[in-house]
């Protein structure tokens, strides 16, 4: 039979107490906080996990406001460029209207005026700035302004950078694009070096093809055509197609002949070249807004010559609508990449959070449970005390 | 007849008072720690009638009594190390102490500066950031520090206090060997109290005790380790003790051994490592000392490799006003740093060391520390790695492996012959890191030859967050030992956990194992106050029963009186 010295119910019980209180103590931690553990030490790995995933769902937060600002940056570029269209849309059919019509000089003059308006409008649209005063089209130089006139040229101060923000741990994405998609080709020159005869183009593409052509076969360089007219027919003219060799004819029709897309006003001259530039450098379409506005107001040119520069105005109008066209398609790719990304890290997030939940978070049901399970188990073991402690046989002596 | 009656009446009397004598003693101690219960025997007389001899002894079970000594050293050693090792725990879980939150917001202040980066607002937030992380480090090193040089005091106390407990036990057992044996209470409160100390002293250290051969009530004492602490010189009157002293290292001078030396000798002898000592207050101290110290290298690798990698980003890009990005983060480059007037005495050992961290392999930079061996001319002759327990790597090792660059200038790389010289780069470096510079213009967001509008080096930058750029402990072999800074963050917190936890297991495991043996112990040694209260009843009818002896010869001889009367 053990013999129990008395000091060891009492130290027995004090700690049974003690064990009971601790416990007590951490499922009342474990409610109230509601997390399962405080230190590394209480779950080291748990607390590892947490870590890490605390950290996964701030940057995924971090990654939202960032997706929020690319958002807020591709809609100001997108309204931004579609103004553009919209305004160049309406330029195409004021100067279209021009080009044939029979104006009179103060209605070409009222034209010129809407024109150069929206050009104004067209410089403030390529100048965006973002409301902290960022140049949006200026590419890294956000400072500088994008476009401006320098003696009466427009020319783009920015460079080639483009701003990109994270929107996922692996996902950049562009949210800027620089001015250059506003430098696009412009019409390439016809020209003669016969005064009196007056040459330009009515059709560019078929034009534009020619050159082409004839650039893949000679280099890409200017090319000057003869055009001989027919001793026997003065509205005949025989000119060598330097793609095939053999000589063509091509009749002149009130005064105007149309060759490859060009059209010529030989005035009875019995020989004169044609020359077709080398490709011209690209430019901005506020440059072809001045010449056309020039156009417009300048009464002494003829109607060919001022179609002449019309034509080249609409052409590089249109290769501007190309660009911007397919720079809004890039918009709506990468806004279409940003919803999904938007989506995605959403449900990562959320996924992330029930992890961390479901490892660092008690369940509540279970914690309460919990609490009046210790609680009662720390009643019992004082109960214990009081029956362990509370006779001695002292009581009983007299 | 009424003559001996007497005598016998007297001598049971005597002999019932030695017995309440003995049960009033036990119920007086009963608070008493150490106090070992008596029980007091009487024997016949062989000479005559009536009690002979009252014999007290003393119920120890010296077997049991050893075994709650073991405990009492076991759990005082995990008590010590759970105290340093929690409060360390606590530091590093702590979210508003540890590291985690502080560089997660760096990076998220840096994704903000990467969505603005032509405004200074946003840089601005980034750059306290940086200012927080280094502040955050700063106070997490300090915080770890303290605990190191609590734990250095505590050993200093300890130690005193353990010199003084063995001085007394070797008076006290000189006492005892004076008094010779002898079997009275007055003896045995004498045990009590040297037990006593015996048990104050192995809470200190692991001890074992050796009861001599000719006198069994004298105790020698040794280490676990089998060191003598009490010796029992033979002719019993004498003992000699030895001293116990914390010394600094052989080779790590920052690191701590316990030492001895005899009474009348001025030799110490070393008691090796902090891992020999197993037991007790101080051997907990000198153990977790270890774990502490490696956590303070790891989360110091940590924060260097950071910042240097911040610096290499930061270098590679373009400020706000296009300048070559410069350093965020000042990290000594070198190592003692320059105008450190003592520098030569911050390598530890006696010898010096001047090496640089290579930013260019900032990935081979480790948490390891390196120690270079001198011939019998003072030439350093190797360079090996300094172990997880403490001893060198087989072969010798680069330093070109773990990042360093050693200036081998005479000037600056020297030791005593014979030497071994430890360097301990990470804690080292970290304990100088401050930042570079509060100009916010200077984070280099823009990429090379571009404007303040670009990101793409913030970009960059933001990417360092889950590169794998910091080896996970230990030296560097491939790059498949890298990992990224949170994961490493996460994997220090959570190796140094499960050190917190083990300790939280081993001091409950401790705590019960020594409440099982002393409560074995109390069982033969301890007072039974239900059982001295039934002794005071029956030694109390007893005395009455002997005393009645006196009354009846009393009566007997005044009925004798009487019948003589006159």
């Amino acid at each position: 039979m053990t013999r129990i010295a008395t000091s060891t119910t009492y130290t027995k019980s004090v700690s049974y107490l003690q064990k009971n209180n601790v416990r007590l103590d951490r499922v009342s931690d474990q409610y109230n906080t509601g997390l399962k553990f405080r230190t590394a030490g209480d779950a080291p790995a748990d607390y590892a996990a947490t870590l890490r995933l605390e950290k996964d769902i701030t940057m995924y937060e971090q990654y939202n406001t960032n997706s929020g600002y690319a958002v807020d940056a591709l809609n100001l570029e997108e309204t931004a460029l579609t103004s553009l269209n919209e305004r160049l849309d309406r330029a195409q059919v004021l100067i279209t209207s021009g080009i044939n019509a029979s104006y009179s000089q103060d209605e070409f003059e009222s034209v010129a005026a809407e024109l150069s308006e929206i050009q104004e409008y067209i410089l403030g649209l390529m100048n965006t700035q973002t409301t902290e005063g960022e140049y949006i089209f200026s590419g890294s130089l956000g400072r500088t302004q994008s476009f401006v006139n320098v003696s009466g040229s427009y020319v783009y101060q920015g460079d080639s950078g483009q701003r990109q923000l994270n929107a996922s741990s692996s996902v950049a994405i562009p949210v800027s694009d620089p001015g250059f998609i506003f430098q696009v080709d412009t019409a390439r020159d016809i020209s003669t070096t016969n005064g009196n005869v007056h040459v330009g183009y009515d059709n560019y593409s078929s034009m534009l093809q020619f050159c082409e052509d004839m650039d893949r076969s000679f280099g890409v360089s200017a090319h000057t055509l003869t055009f001989t007219r027919d001793p026997s027919n003065e509205n005949l003219y025989t000119v060598t197609d330097p793609l095939t060799g053999s000589n063509v004819s091509v009749m002149c029709k009130k005064g105007v002949m149309d060759y490859r897309g060009v059209s010529i006003v030989p005035n009875g001259e019995a020989s004169f070249d044609v020359t077709f530039s080398a490709p011209q450098p690209q430019d901005n379409v506020l440059n072809s807004f001045t010449a056309a506005i020039n156009a417009f107001n300048d009464s002494t040119l003829s109607e060919f010559d001022r179609n002449v520069v019309l034509n080249r105005v609409t052409t590089h109008i249109t290769n501007t609508q190309n660009s911007i066209n397919k720079t809004l398609g890039r918009i709506g790719a990468r806004q279409n990449t940003l919803d999904t990304v938007i989506n995605s890290n959403q449900e990562i997030e959320d996924v992330k959070k029930e992890a961390k939940a479901t490892i660092s978070e008690v369940d509540l049901y279970e914690t309460t449970s919990e609490l009046a399970k210790t609680n009662s188990i720390l009643q019992m073991s004082m109960k214990s005390f009081n029956y362990m402690t509370g006779t001695s046989l002292f009581d009983y002596i007299s | 007849m009424i003559t001996e009656m007497l005598s016998i009446g007297k001598s049971a009397v005597a002999a019932q008072q030695v017995l309440l004598r003995t049960t009033s003693n036990n119920i007086a101690n009963i608070a008493t720690d150490n106090y070992v219960r008596q029980r007091s025997t009487t024997t016949d007389n062989a000479l005559a009638l009536g009690v002979g001899s009252v014999i007290t002894q003393r119920l120890n079970d010296t077997f049991k009594q050893q075994e709650v000594w073991r405990d009492t050293a076991n759990l005082a050693f995990n008590e010590a190390v759970f105290e340093q090792i929690h409060t360390v725990d606590q530091y590093l879980s702590n979210n508003s102490i540890g590291l985690s939150s502080s560089i997660t917001k760096m990076f998220t202040s840096l994704e903000s500066a990467n969505n603005n980066p032509i405004s200074e607002s946003e840089r601005t937030e980034f750059m306290s950031d940086i200012q927080g992380f280094v502040d955050r480090f700063n106070t997490l090193y300090d915080d770890i520090e303290s605990v190191l040089s609590d734990n250095a005091r505590k050993l200093e106390e300890s130690t005193k206090q353990a010199n003084e407990l063995i001085k007394s036990i070797a008076n006290m057992n000189n006492s005892i060997a004076a008094i010779g044996q002898k079997h009275d209470s007055f003896f045995y409160n004498l045990i009590d109290q040297r037990d006593a100390a015996v048990a104050e002293l192995a809470s200190l250290v692991d001890i074992r005790t050796v009861p001599n051969d000719e006198n069994p009530d004298i105790i020698g004492i040794n280490l676990a380790s089998g060191q003598s602490l009490v010796l029992v010189e033979s002719d019993l009157n004498q003992c000699t003790y030895g001293h116990l002293e914390i010394v600094p290292g052989t080779y790590d001078q920052s690191s701590k051994e316990l030492a001895i030396r005899f009474e009348g000798s001025n030799l110490y002898n070393r008691l090796g490592s902090d891992y020999e000592i197993t037991g007790g207050k101080i051997g907990g101290l000198l153990d977790c000392r270890r774990e502490i110290n490696e956590v303070l290298s790891s989360i110091s690798q940590l924060t260097v490799a950071l910042a240097i990698n911040f610096n290499n980003q930061n270098r590679e890009g373009f400020d706000l006003n296009s300048q070559q990005g410069q350093d965020l983060f000042d990290v000594p480059h070198t190592y003692p740093v320059a105008g450190d007037d003592d520098w030569c005495t911050t390598c530890y050992g006696k010898g010096s060391i001047r090496y640089a961290v290579d930013p260019s392999s900032i990935e081979k930079f480790s948490d390891c520390n390196l120690c270079f061996v001198s011939d019998d001319t003072g030439s350093f002759v190797g360079c090996y790695q300094v172990l997880e327990d403490g001893t060198l790597s087989e072969n010798t090792v680069d330093p070109a492996d773990f990042g360093l660059v050693i200036d081998t200038n005479p000037a600056y790389f020297y030791a005593e012959p014979n030497t071994r010289v430890t360097i301990k780069p990470a804690v080292d470096l970290a304990r100088h890191i401050k930042v570079a510079t509060t100009d916010a213009k200077k984070l280099a967001l823009s990429g090379s030859g571009l404007g303040p509008s670009d990101n793409s080096n913030g970009i960059a930058m933001s990417r360092l967050q889950n590169k794998p750029s910091v080896t996970n402990g230990g030296a560097y072999s491939s790059s498949d030992d890298l990992v990224s800074f949170t994961v490493r963050y996460a994997a220090i917190t959570c190796k140094f956990g499960a050190v917190a936890s083990n300790a939280n297991i081993s001091l409950q495991a401790a705590e019960g194992k020594l409440e099982q043996s002393k409560s074995s112990y109390e069982s033969a040694s301890g007072v039974s106050l239900d059982e001295e209260a039934a002794h005071l009843v029956q030694y109390q009818q007893y005395y009455s029963a002997a005393a009645k002896i006196i009354t009846a010869s009393q009566n007997t001889f005044q009925s004798l009186l009487s019948a003589l009367a006159i």
